[in-house]
């Protein structure tokens, strides 16, 4: 079965793929702060990592410790082919629900 | 450069609820940002979703063992509860909390929990049968019953007012008995061979 994204799933996932190499927690959350002017709160974040990597669309391997990080570990997150696939088919249909929406193409809307 | 420390009270409570080294990342991101310059009510608040989140995973991972235990091994415990909230009405109110947070300690008690005391004898070795006593029934045992017997009082006296009277002989004769049950635990070193339930070999 193919799994779904929720909103908040598919904003962390395309914050992985827009990051690319360097994502973890720090970048994933400043990326997805700028994008949508909001605070995120790091809990939520790792709640939707953890979910999106126990559905196999993204993996994940431990990086360096820092001493501004406690000496603690980063874990870096990459999308995986079968997450680039989902992102794909949601934009698509997406794309395809937004087509022909009179309504949402004035301001005024 | 000296690392800039987190506020004590977060920091303590992702010490304790998050110790395990699933938590590494997550709180080295936390420190990192809050190195980089964010407030100490930013920390405060990503730790406490980070708590919440850890306590909740744990919690839908532990559902199954918890509902098991009750609906199964507590299925007479609800039992009770849902007749103890029919018949005292408001003063279950009081009774359930009071049944939860003794379950929860049942809970949190489980497994080892050390040598045994003085004048316990250790349980006798070999092959064995189990036997059940009802009339050794242990503190536990004993306690809920005088909870379940206190409420149904409780409903009494609120049907029947004129009961009151009896209420203080009735304390006073139950605090008499906890005395004399108290006595004669001290004078009678505990057997587990006579235990309401216990270990006998064959």
């Amino acid at each position: 079965m193919t799994p779904t994204l929720s909103n908040f799933e598919l904003m962390v996932i395309l914050a992985i793929i827009r990051i690319g190499e360097d994502a973890y927690g720090v970048s994933i959350s400043r990326e997805i702060e700028e994008t949508t002017g909001g605070e995120v709160l790091l809990g939520s974040i790792y709640d939707a990592l953890t979910r999106l990597e126990s559905k196999g669309l993204i993996a994940s391997k431990l990086g360096e410790a820092t001493a501004e990080r406690g000496g603690r570990a980063k874990r870096h997150f990459r999308a995986t082919p079968r997450g680039l696939r989902l992102v794909r088919e949601t934009q698509q249909s997406l794309v395809k629900l937004w087509s022909g929406l009179p309504q949402l193409k004035g301001e005024g809307a | 450069m000296k690392a800039r420390k987190p506020p004590s009270i977060p920091a303590g409570l992702l010490k304790y609820f998050c110790a395990g080294p699933e938590h590494d990342s997550v709180i080295g991101d936390l420190m990192e940002r809050y190195e980089l310059g964010a407030s100490p009510f930013w920390f405060w608040r990503q730790t406490a979703s980070i708590v919440v989140s850890t306590l909740r995973r744990r919690a839908i991972h532990r559902l199954p063992e918890i509902s098991h235990r009750l609906f199964s091994e507590n299925g007479l415990v609800l039992l009770v509860g849902i007749g103890a909230l029919i018949a005292a009405g408001p003063f279950a109110l009081i009774a359930i909390p009071a049944g939860i947070l003794i379950w929860c300690l049942r809970f949190l008690n489980d497994g080892p929990t050390g040598p045994l005391p003085k004048n316990v004898l250790p349980p006798p070795a070999g092959p064995a049968t189990a036997r059940i006593d009802s009339s050794k029934i242990t503190v536990g045992g004993g306690l809920g019953a005088g909870i379940l017997i206190l409420i149904l009082l409780t409903g009494l006296l609120i049907e029947l007012p004129r009961l009151r009277m009896l209420t203080v002989p009735g304390l006073l004769s139950g605090l008499a008995y906890a005395a004399l049950l108290h006595w004669w635990r001290s004078e009678h070193p505990r057997d587990p061979r006579k235990d309401w339930i216990s270990i006998r070999p064959k």
